[in-house]
C-alpha cells in the first residue's frame, strides 16, 4: 500500500466515521435543540442532559437566570421613576450577556472552531467574535422592530420567524462544516498527500476504488475513472485531481484556506458571522417587548446592545484560548518540525470535523421540526 | 499521520455533538404552579387542575400583539392563546409527572382551559388554568408524588407555597411539600457512575432538580 493511499484512506474513513456517527446521533432527543419551546416563545438552546453531568453548574446557571429575569424586569420598570435605573439595567445586561454565552448557544462553538479550522490570527480571533455577537444583538432588535412593532406579529409568529432565521444559520453552518471538510480534510488527502506515483491513481483507478475502507463513500469517492464526469480539473503540473466531484459545497467556489490567515478574509469569515448573527437569543427578545409593553423601546435596544457587548468578551476569551492553544502546541513542537505540522493539521481537521458535525445535526434537528 | 486525521475527526464529532446536546439550562419562561388534585368518589386521583402564572417578562412577550395597543388582549385572543399552549403541551406530556411507585399517570386531552391577564398594583401576569384529566383514575396504595418540570429547563417551574391542595374525597391522603433540595453526594456519585446514561433522553434528572409533592394516603 503506497503512503499516498494511506492518506486517501484516513481522509475518507474519517469521513465516513463522522457521517455514519452523525447520522446515529442525529437523533432528535440529542439535538432538540432546534425545536420551537413551549409556550410559542424562543428556541431552547439545547436539552438538559448535557449539563446533567454538572449539576452545580447547572443549579448555577438556573438561579443565576432567575436572579437576572428579575432585575432586569425590575430594572425596567424602575426606569419609569428613575432614570438612574439605567446603570443598573446596562451593568445587568452586560453580565447577562456574558454569562449567557458561557452557557449554550453555538456562536462560540462555531467562533472558536473556525478560529482553529483556518488558524486565525489573535487579532481576527476577537474581530470574528465580537462581530459575530453584535450581528445578534442587530437581528434581534431589527426583528422586533419589523415584527413586533411595525407587523404586530404575536409571539407564535415571532417564534415562527425566529425559526425560520434558525433553519438558514443552520444551513450556513453546515455549507461552513461541508467546505471546511473538503478544504482541510479531503482535499490534502486527495491532492496534497499524494506524492508518491500519482500516475498510479490515473491509470489505474480501479484498485483504488476497491478497498473496504471506500466501499459505501461514493458520494465523496475521491478517485473515479479517467475523463469520468465530476472530475473537473486536473492540475496540469501534477496530473493530480484538483476539484471535487458533486460535493454540495462546490457551489461555493469558496478560495483555498489552507495559508495561515492574514488580514481577516470576509469572503469565508460572513459565514461566521451570518450564522451566529441569525439566530438572536431569545432573552434579548424577550427584554425587548418587555421594554416596549412600557413604552421604553429605546431602554430594550440599549440593554440588547450591552448584552452583545458583554456575549462578545465571553466569546472572545474562548477564540483567544483557541489560538493559545495552538501557538503553545506549536511552541512545544517547533511550528516547522514533522510533529509541530502533523499538530497543525490536527486543530485544522478538530475544527472542520466539529462545525461539519454541529452543523449537520443543527440543521437536520431544525428540519425536523 | 495515520492516526492524526481519524483521531482528530472524532474528537471534532464529539466536540460537536457535546456543543449541540449542550444543556439550555437557563430558562427564559418562569412559572408559578398551583395544583389542585381531583379525587373522585373512589378517592383515586381523576384530574390535576392546573393554575400556572406566568413571569411579568415572558407575559409581555405572549401578549405581543394583541389587542388595540398591541398588549391588551380580548377574551377571544386570549381563549385563542390558551389553546394554542393546551395543544403544545401534550408534546411535553403537560410538564406533569404523577407517580405512585414505579407507576406514572398518563393524562388525557385537557378540554377545560382558559387564560387571563392578572393585573397586581405592581404585577402584570398571564394565568393559564386548565384541568388535566388522568386516562384512568389513580388509586394510591401509600404514596404518591406530583412533580411539575421541565427536563430541558427551558421553562422553570415552582410551586406556590402551599401551592397544592385536594379537592373530593380524597380521605385519609395527606400533603408534603417538598422545596427543590440540592443534590446529595449520593446524586453527584451516582451521576459520574452513569455518565452516559445521563446523556441519554430519559434519564430522570430534571426531577431531581424540581420541586416535588408527597401525598401519603396511610
Amino acid at each position: 500500500m503506497t503512503p499516498g493511499l494511506n492518506r486517501l484512506r484516513n481522509g475518507a474513513t474519517a469521513l465516513r466515521l463522522a457521517l455514519s456517527t452523525c447520522l446515529v446521533a442525529a437523533s432528535p432527543s440529542l439535538c432538540w435543540a432546534a425545536g420551537t419551546g413551549p409556550f410559542g416563545v424562543g428556541l431552547p438552546e439545547g436539552n438538559f442532559s448535557g449539563l446533567s453531568m454538572f449539576p452545580r453548574i447547572l443549579g448555577f446557571l438556573v438561579s443565576a437566570q432567575i436572579y437576572f429575569n428579575q432585575h432586569l424586569t425590575a430594572a425596567v420598570k424602575g426606569l419609569r421613576q428613575d432614570s438612574a435605573e439605567i446603570w443598573t439595567l446596562l451593568a445587568l445586561s452586560f453580565l447577562y450577556g456574558v454569562i449567557h454565552a458561557a452557557g449554550p448557544g453555538h456562536g462560540k462553538a462555531i467562533v472558536s472552531s473556525y478560529v482553529l479550522a483556518t488558524r486565525q490570527t489573535l487579532r481576527n480571533g476577537i474581530i470574528l467574535a465580537v462581530t459575530a455577537s453584535l450581528a445578534q444583538a442587530v437581528t434581534a432588535i431589527a426583528l422586533i422592530l419589523a415584527g413586533a412593532m411595525l407587523f404586530r406579529m404575536t409571539s407564535v409568529s415571532l417564534t415562527v420567524a425566529t425559526h425560520q432565521f434558525e433553519i438558514a444559520s443552520n444551513a450556513l453552518i453546515f455549507m461552513l462544516g461541508c467546505w471546511l471538510v473538503w478544504v482541510k480534510i479531503l482535499k490534502p488527502a486527495r491532492t496534497l498527500n499524494l506524492p508518491f506515483e500519482p500516475v498510479n491513481v490515473f491509470t489505474r483507478p480501479a484498485t483504488y476504488l476497491r478497498p473496504a475502507a471506500l466501499a459505501g463513500a461514493s458520494r465523496f469517492q475521491a478517485l473515479p475513472a479517467d475523463g469520468a464526469p465530476g472530475v473537473s480539473a486536473l492540475n496540469p503540473k501534477s496530473g493530480k485531481a484538483v476539484a471535487l466531484e458533486d460535493c454540495d459545497c462546490d457551489a461555493l467556489h469558496m478560495p483555498d484556506g489552507r495559508d495561515a490567515a492574514g488580514p481577516m478574509d470576509w469572503r469565508k469569515a460572513w459565514t461566521v458571522v451570518a450564522s451566529t448573527g441569525l439566530r438572536p437569543c431569545t432573552g434579548a427578545l424577550i427584554v425587548l417587548v418587555f421594554a416596549i409593553s412600557q413604552k421604553l423601546l429605546w431602554a430594550g435596544i440599549a440593554s440588547t446592545v450591552v448584552m452583545a457587548i458583554g456575549t462578545a468578551v465571553t466569546v472572545s476569551v474562548l477564540a483567544v484560548l483557541a489560538v493559545m492553544a495552538q501557538k503553545a502546541a506549536y511552541r512545544m513542537t517547533g511550528a516547522d518540525t514533522r510533529l509541530g505540522n502533523r499538530i497543525k493539521r490536527g486543530f485544522e481537521i478538530l475544527g472542520a470535523v466539529a462545525i461539519f458535525t454541529l452543523g449537520l445535526l443543527l440543521l437536520l434537528g431544525s428540519l425536523m421540526t | 499521520m495515520r492516526i492524526l486525521a481519524p483521531l482528530s475527526s472524532v474528537i471534532g464529532l464529539l466536540a460537536g455533538i457535546a456543543w449541540c446536546g449542550e444543556a439550555s439550562a437557563h430558562p427564559h419562561v418562569f412559572v408559578t404552579t398551583r395544583a389542585e388534585l381531583v379525587f373522585n368518589a373512589e378517592g383515586q386521583i381523576a384530574a390535576i387542575r392546573h393554575t400556572w402564572s406566568f413571569d411579568e417578562m415572558y407575559t409581555a412577550f405572549a401578549i405581543t400583539g394583541f389587542g388595540s395597543d398591541a398588549m391588551k388582549p380580548s377574551s377571544a385572543e386570549l381563549l385563542g392563546v390558551a389553546k394554542q399552549n393546551i395543544e403544545d403541551l401534550a408534546e411535553y406530556k403537560y410538564f406533569t409527572v404523577l407517580k405512585t411507585g414505579r407507576e406514572e399517570a398518563a393524562f388525557a386531552k385537557p378540554n377545560d382551559y382558559s387564560a387571563e391577564v392578572v393585573k397586581t398594583k405592581d404585577d402584570v401576569s398571564l394565568v393559564l388554568r386548565y384541568v388535566l384529566p388522568l386516562q384512568k383514575p389513580l388509586a394510591i396504595a401509600s404514596d404518591a408524588t406530583l412533580q411539575v418540570y421541565d427536563p430541558s429547563y427551558f421553562v422553570a417551574f415552582s410551586f406556590d407555597d402551599n401551592g397544592v391542595t385536594f379537592s373530593g374525597t380524597s380521605g385519609r391522603c395527606k400533603l408534603e411539600e417538598t422545596k427543590a433540595a440540592p443534590l446529595n453526594s449520593a446524586d453527584q456519585k451516582s451521576l459520574t457512575e452513569s455518565f452516559f446514561t445521563n446523556m441519554l433522553p430519559g434519564s430522570d434528572f430534571g426531577g431531581k432538580l424540581a420541586d416535588r409533592v408527597h401525598i401519603r394516603c396511610r
